[in-house]
């Protein structure tokens, strides 16, 4: 009869994918069932072969970058789903009901640049944006390490929705949001004018979907991620 | 990626030969499908584990491939099976490699080409 694997030699495997840097519980599922499934074939050649010698050489096969390939693909293809998500949210502030509040904020926004403190008003939401991801960030990181000591695992959409979705959003508006001081700003030209409240506009939109709209549904949206967040 | 066996030749073709197998078989998991290719081509192609995973999840990024996660015996075991997306993609794909496979066929052989 074929040899199987024992719990605690399954409970191994998770240990040896966190050794070799495999921190999310997602990949690690994968990767012990593929270690697992090879050392029981192993075995079966084999059956004279120690656990430690089979894992061993069925870890060899991944060749000399090991899991990371494994790891660093996972992470590729969770910061695209991440991206879609904004993006599927970004389209609902373009159709009724949501546009008539964008158009109303694109137009205040063009309008406020006539203003005398026009500047320090687009500044100041500017920079409060920044504060509340900066608040969100601590607070979340926080909270996912606290679940993380309860449950010892570690989720890595979970870690996107939660941390690295922020960031991002505010270096690519500081990139294009390129107005040194106040006499810049009431200088510019009609082009630029109109351009500069879409992307006030546009970061505040994004920003409200990355901060507000997807944390919400994190747990929703975690479980259609992960079949395997329900069953553990 | 790395595919070991017959060399460069079969790089491109991973993600057709993955998404045929899926065709042809509902879903799979991930060990599965190294051991079934090794099977069909009677071993002369073997996808390389750290090949395998990262085209697996492209497929899954790229909505081709839907997960589901079932318990077997202790442990939990991961299967991929084709989104609707992802049948229509397979057509696509295996016809690319019908032209691919003709085309070759008329360069490397030039005399059962003529038509």
């Amino acid at each position: 009869m074929a040899m199987k694997l024992t719990e605690s030699q399954i409970e191994s495997l998770y240990q040896f994918t966190r050794q070799h840097y495999v921190e999310y519980y997602d990949v690690q599922v994968e990767l012990v069932d593929h270690l697992a499934n090879d050392i029981e074939q192993i075995w079966e050649q084999q059956p004279g072969l120690s656990f430690n010698d089979a894992r061993d050489k069925s870890f060899k096969k991944f060749g000399v970058f090991g899991f990371m390939n494994v790891v660093e693909s996972k992470e590729a293809q969770m910061a695209k789903k991440y991206f879609k998500l904004v993006l599927k949210f970004a389209k609902e502030w373009l159709s009724l009901p949501k546009i008539i509040l964008t158009l109303l904020l694109l137009f205040g926004f063009y309008q406020l640049q006539k203003f005398t403190f026009g500047y320090e008003i687009y500044i100041g939401v500017f920079l409060l944006v920044i504060v509340a991801q900066f608040f969100m960030l601590f607070n979340n990181s926080r909270k996912l390490k606290q679940n993380q000591k309860q449950t010892q695992k570690k989720w890595l959409f979970e870690h996107v929705l939660s941390i690295q979705g922020y960031g991002n959003t505010a270096v690519i508006f500081i990139y294009f949001f390129r107005i040194s001081n106040a006499e810049e700003f009431f200088a510019m030209g009609d082009f630029k004018r109109v351009y500069t409240a879409l992307l006030i506009t546009g970061f505040l939109i994004i920003s409200y979907i990355t901060l507000v709209v997807i944390p919400k549904k994190a747990k929703e949206l975690l479980i259609q991620n992960y079949p395997e967040y329900q069953i553990t | 990626m790395s595919i070991m066996g017959n060399h460069k030749l079969y790089k491109g073709s991973l993600q057709t030969i993955i998404l045929k197998l899926l065709a042809s078989n509902t879903k799979m998991y991930g060990y599965e499908i190294t051991q079934k290719v090794k099977e069909l081509t009677k071993g002369e192609l073997k996808i390389t584990e750290g090949a395998l995973y990262p085209a697996l999840h492209k497929l899954e990024a790229d909505g081709l491939l839907n997960v589901e996660v079932a318990k077997v015996g202790n442990r939990l075991r991961k299967y991929y099976k084709l989104t609707e997306n992802g049948t229509k993609e397979t057509a696509n794909k295996l016809e690319e490699m019908q032209e691919f496979l003709k085309t070759m066929q008329h360069l490397v052989n030039p005399k059962f080409s003529l038509e």
